[in-house]
């Protein structure tokens, strides 16, 4: 044995002098005299694979080893502790349930997913901070605070448990983004996370608002300008114009079929001071790209990233809480006078509150520039400007009609306006001699963009076809080329009673309002919300609770009736539709065994048409033993809308019942049936075609091989008749139309503390029949593209389509 | 994207045909192993691995080691049509022909020797056979009138494997580092048929059958760096030095090389996890025909897959992801999702892999291609799912 592999094996040994078997290399152990090198070998391989022995009996488990080696190494050598992982296989469980729930959207995951991973500093919580969690109420974040104040630092976050007025439920939801770590401003801990996702796979995109449908409306208006099926004399289009601009807003869409979408996002931090961080991504079926980086080509617009975002971010530096130099998030209040999210959240009185930087996949309210908040003893402010492009539905005369939040996002919309966006917000705490939790605030918005704004319905509407054009919506959308808002708010708690409320009025002296109150213990809440919405009241950043957003039920669901069909993007126009309700929640803990998880009841009118409708939604779920529960869900609507000249009304009745088992070992199986039906009012238009339907069953069942290592199946079948479908699947939302089946597999894997990838397939079968299609009027048969002469008879249109995803994570 | 790719696609230019049945199955996996990871040959510890990255060869395994593999190749193909109301509204894509094709290939079979006594210490030699390129393509179809007579009938049909023989040479002057030297020499005989059977007489039949021949040789050169215990990465270059087509045309083909590089890393857990990734990137745009730019475009891949095996002593369970940028076009680019097991049979290795592949492509999307039918939209939804079988042995000498 040579002298220098006497010092390598020192330097393994262990503070007794013992080799280490987790650390020592191939050659030390063959050195060692109580195994042989068969032994040896199997027990470095074993240390190498798994990670290290935990204890040193282990060893054992080796196929080969006698009871003489074990006793020898027992006595002559040592097995060091293995490394704690920085995140739990249940952290990455919610990080996983955070990215598929129902209600936030990607700002909100991303923060939370921040939080995970370095909690915030619970001893130095506000409730203003609390805010920004789900499910945390204005009563369980001023509770947190007046239980910090009154009684000082906890030294666990378990310790808030008890707090006065903080229900279990609100603390359940809290207490896993909260730790008892103190605020280190002078640390340099250097840490942050890269994201890689794909998302590819093949297949046609079915159904309402696909690309494939986009296509086709485009196709059909082409085709009927050709034909001359539209007569414009007369009306201020120019048809040929209007033509160019058609056939290019398909070449370019076509571009866009089957692009795998990709999304590499880097956040870096450092210490409690800096955070920064890029993302550069390209969504399937997307074409033009948006963000503070939009500038990157990558040669052809296809290999463009169609999001390009970066921030850098820096904090506490004296009263200056936080400021973020690039693209942010900025959510108020009732989000009234701003929330810059992409989506309207029907229904949900839950935001992610204040100011935080913006990664996600956002586009068109995307905020660019420059935001502070500050804090400086009861007061709290904000303060932002941002420019940034923004999408316009285009007039034929190259003026910007409306602003639109493109879906299949062409260069003819993309970027065709410059807005300049500025603003600030201002809170008094009066929690000082006033309830915890009890503030005012004013605040006001500023909005100009480059070019007026020409909301002219004649640009849009098809002249003398069959649709009256009739969107009241519309006709007040913003003029000009600038728009100003302000804002007040409030909020008081008082034990388990909470109220909040925020009013704000736009130039045009159209206002808004939403107030609530909310009362709850550990086993009950009741929720009570009002709001009102004036008709003019357009400010594009309005995001507040609604039942509808602004669009819906107007003729832009249809894009058959507009000159150019890409103006249908604005049905997804984000900002509360005109009307005026109240809605009632809660969720009541019966017993262990029952639990009404859910049930509210929202009546709303419509202030331009002044119909009145309703919903009512209400879950039981019944739990007769830990393992097993039963939840039925039971929905009931009715809903009039304005449709040409005649109102029509529906009624729809939908129920769901869901089985969860949940057998040992971590496994979780659920099967889940829906039906639903939808009655609408007897009108000529609809014949005897008045009953729709629809309902699927489904089963899922997830198999924990390790806390670590997991596959998940799941399969639905579906059929409707006029009424599609919606369920979640285990990473977001699928419609389902015509009839058919699909599976998935979801294989999950914390490989280490610091990677974790996920790989999911799906398979997806839709049939659609085509039954009754001969025509013995040789004009009005149908026809193949490029082989009309060819017959058509009955075919069964089989859509078959592939989703294939593949994420990787890595986190330091 | 292997060698056959880029003079493939001059075919397609050429040829009329489809491109799915030019490019044949470019770059047939090796092992199963490698298959399940996302087709990662490149850093598959294996003799068949050795010959893609010749300085793996020194870590293929002491003493003599044997593997063989064989497959399958299963492609689906559907093509539809759009079909059109009088307004000129689309009411959904009627099928107009569907086509399976079903082909065993061989995969290979390599060995490779290290550590024996009279082979200088850290010298490993690795040779063998593996197939690169699979040409099996079937599709036909029948004419009929628009009151469905039976016109005719038209069927294409393609064959052909493209098999290389190499050896490879890899030193090791530091336990952490590896060189290594390989050289191969490929060929390849494809044979195209296509017929049209009329049941009118007075049209004449088509019966026209070509038989095209390439031959490369190739140089690799690759390095492996072991930077902990814990992590091996490699990174190499494969450079054809000639190559030559014969058929329809003839004439010499400039490939540009292919580089490669890849990471294997073992975290460490209670799955006794192996984590794999490669990347590869070959500048197709460079690729000449006769002195003719080919017109192609950059083509790269990304893979990555995991190792585990099974708590309670089972089979070794693996899993991957593969993306493949296309040189033809865009539309042609696809991600495969892989899988696969391990099993240990009283010293034998047994390894079943098995690669899925969709894609979906519009005819008129790939410029360089004219449709079947000159006008006709078509849409091609195709499949591929590959599944391979690799038995392997290590004898100490």
């Amino acid at each position: 044995m040579s002298s220098s592999f006497l010092l390598a094996i020192l330097a393994a040994a262990g503070p007794f002098g013992r080799v280490d078997l987790n650390t020592a290399t191939l050659e030390q152990l063959r050195a060692l005299e109580g195994i042989t090198d068969e032994q040896a070998d199997s027990i470095y391989s074993r240390a190498l694979s798994t990670g290290g022995f935990a204890d040193i009996y282990e060893v054992a488990e080796i196929p080969g080893m006698t009871a003489s080696s074990l006793a020898w190494l027992r006595d002559n050598c040592m097995v060091s502790p293995r490394a704690e992982g920085s995140l739990s296989p249940a952290v990455m469980d919610l990080m996983e349930r955070l990215a598929v729930e129902d209600g936030p959207g990607d700002a909100a995951v991303d923060e939370w997913e921040n939080l995970l991973i370095r909690p915030m500093p619970v001893n130095g919580l506000r409730h203003w901070d609390l805010r920004m969690l789900d499910r945390v109420s204005i009563v369980d974040a001023a509770a947190v605070e007046r239980r910090l104040r009154d009684l000082g630092p906890v030294s666990g976050v378990a310790s808030l448990r008890g707090s006065d007025g903080l229900s279990y439920y609100g603390y359940r939801n809290l207490r896993d983004y909260v730790a008892t770590r103190e605020l280190d401003l002078s640390s340099t801990d250097f840490f942050g996370g890269l994201r890689v996702t794909v998302d590819g796979g093949a297949g046609r995109s079915e159904g309402e608002g696909s690309l494939a449908a986009r296509l086709d409306d485009l196709g059909s208006a082409i085709g009927d300008m050709e034909s001359g099926g539209r007569d414009y004399s007369g009306s201020p289009v120019d048809s040929a114009a209007l033509y160019e601009q058609l056939v290019s807003e398909r070449d370019e869409l076509a571009g866009a079929r089957g692009v795998t979408g990709s999304v590499q996002r880097l956040r870096l931090g450092l210490g409690d001071r800096w955070r920064g961080g890029i993302r550069l991504s390209r969504g399937r079926w997307s074409t033009a790209g948006h963000g503070l980086l939009s500038g990157m080509d990558m040669g052809v617009i296809s290999e463009t990233y169609d999001v390009a975002k970066a921030f850098a971010s820096l904090h506490r530096l004296g009263p200056l809480h936080q400021v973020i130099l690039g693209n942010y998030r900025l959510s108020l209040n009732q989000g009234l006078l701003v929330d810059n999210a992409d989506e309207l959240m029907s229904r949900s009185l839950y935001r992610p509150r204040g100011l935080h930087p913006d990664l996600t996949s956002t586009r068109q309210a995307a905020f660019t520039g420059a935001a502070c908040e500050v804090r400086s003893g009861p007061l709290v402010g904000y303060a932002f400007v941002s420019s940034a492009p923004r999408d316009a539905i285009m007039n034929s005369d190259g003026t910007p009609n409306s602003l639109v939040l493109s879906r299949w996002r062409t260069s003819a919309m993309a970027g065709a306006l410059q807005e300049t966006a500025a603003g600030g917000y201002g809170y008094f705490d009066l929690g000082g001699f006033l309830p915890c939790g009890t503030f005012v605030g004013a605040g006001a918005l500023t909005v100009s963009w480059s070019d007026s704004l020409v909301p002219d319905p004649e640009f849009l509407d098809i002249p003398n076809d069959a649709e009256v054009w009739n969107c009241p919506e519309y006709s007040v959308m913003p003029q000009g080329d600038a728009l100003s808002a302000w804002s007040v708010s409030g909020q008081t708690v008082l034990g388990g009673f909470g109220v909040e409320g925020e009013a704000a009025m736009q130039d045009n002296d159209a206002m808004a309002a939403v107030g609530g109150a909310r009362w709850q213990n550990d086993w009950f809440y009741l929720l009570c919300s009002i709001r009102h919405y004036d008709l003019e009241y357009t400010n594009p950043y309005c995001r507040g609770f609604a039942e509808q957003s602004r669009f819906d039920d107007t003729v832009f669901e249809k894009p058959y009736y507009l000159n150019d069909p890409s103006a249908a993007d604005l049905a997804d126009w984000p900002v509360p539709k005109p009307e005026e309700g109240i809605y009632l929640e809660s969720r009541f803990q019966v017993s262990r065994q029952i639990l009404f998880p859910k049930v509210y009841l929202d009546v709303w009118r419509s202030i331009p048409w002044g119909f009145e409708n309703y919903r009512f939604q209400g879950e039981l779920e019944y739990r007769p033993v830990f393992p097993l529960r039963f939840r039925l869900k039971y929905k009931l609507q009715d809903k009039t809308k304005m449709q040409d000249l005649l109102p029509t009304s529906s009624v729809t009745h939908e129920a769901t019942l869901r089985t969860i088992v949940l057998p040992a070992g971590g496994d979780y199986f659920e099967i889940g049936v829906r039906a639903g039906l939808v009655e609408l009012t007897p009108n000529p238009l609809y014949t005897d075609d008045r009953l729709m339907s629809g309902g699927f069953l489904s089963a899922r069942w997830e198999h924990r091989f390790t806390p670590g290592f997991s596959v998940l199946g799941g399969t639905t079948l579906w059929t409707t008749d006029g009424m599609s479908q919606w369920e979640f699947e285990d990473t977001g939302i699928d419609f389902l139309d015509g009839r058919g089946t699909k599976f998935y597999v979801t294989v999950k894997e914390q490989i280490s503390d610091n990677i974790q990838i996920r790989l999911r397939l799906l398979r997806k079968d839709t049939f659609f029949p085509r039954n009754g299609l001969y025509r013995p009027d040789p004009e009005d048969q149908y026809y193949y593209e490029g082989d009309p002469g060819s017959p058509v008879r009955d075919f069964g249109d089989h859509a078959e389509s592939y989703g294939i995803n593949c994420q990787l994570d890595l986190r330091w | 994207m292997t060698l056959l790719g880029g003079l493939l696609a001059l075919a397609a230019m050429t040829g009329g045909l489809p491109e799915d049945c030019l490019l044949g199955t470019p770059g047939f996996p090796v092992t199963a192993r490698s298959l399940a990871m996302g087709r990662a040959e490149f850093m598959d510890p294996s003799p068949m691995g050795a010959l893609a990255n010749p300085s793996a060869a020194v870590s293929a395994g002491v003493g003599l080691s044997l593997c063989a593999s064989a497959g399958m190749d299963l492609e689906m193909e559907k093509r539809t049509r759009t079909v059109y109301d009088s307004f000129g509204s689309s009411i959904g894509e009627a099928e107009h022909s569907f086509d399976r094709s079903a082909d065993l290939f061989p995969g290979g079979v390599a060995a490779s020797l290290a550590g024996f006594d009279g082979m200088p210490r850290g010298l490993g030699l690795a040779a063998g056979w593996r197939a690169r390129n699979g040409f099996g393509y079937d599709w036909d179809r029948e004419v009929r009138s628009e009151y469905y007579a039976l016109l005719g009938s038209e069927a294409l049909s393609i064959s052909g494997t493209a098999g290389e023989l190499c050896a490879s040479a890899s030193f090791s002057p530091l336990d952490a580092l590896s060189l290594g030297l390989g050289a191969g020499w490929l060929s390849c005989t494809r044979e195209e048929t296509w017929r049209q059977i009329w049941v009118d007489e007075s049209i004449p039949d088509v019966l026209e059958t070509q038989e095209s021949d390439l031959e490369v040789v190739t140089v690799r050169a690759a390095f492996t760096a072991r930077p902990s215990r814990r992590v091996t990465a490699s990174a190499g270059v494969e450079a054809p030095l000639s190559a030559g087509w014969s058929g329809d045309a003839d004439g010499p083909l400039d490939l540009p090389p292919l580089a490669r590089a890849g990471f294997l890393w073992i975290p460490g857990n209670s799955l006794r996890s192996v984590f794999t990734a490669e990347f590869s990137y070959r500048a197709m745009s460079g690729a000449r025909f006769d002195g003719a730019d080919m017109g192609l475009r950059d083509s790269w891949s990304a893979s990555a897959g995991v190792e585990n095996s099974l708590p309670g002593g089972g089979p070794e369970c693996r899993f991957g992801f593969r993306y493949d940028r296309s040189p033809i076009a865009r539309c042609l680019d696809c991600v495969s999702v892989t899988a696969g097991l391990g099993f240990d049979l009283s010293g034998w290795t047994l390894d079943a892999g098995g690669l899925f592949s969709p894609r979906t492509w519009e005819q008129v999307d790939v410029g360089s291609l004219p449709s079947f039918s000159e006008g006709d939209s078509l849409s091609v939804e195709e499949t591929e799912t590959v599944l391979l079988l690799s038995l392997s042995r290590r004898i100490s000498l």
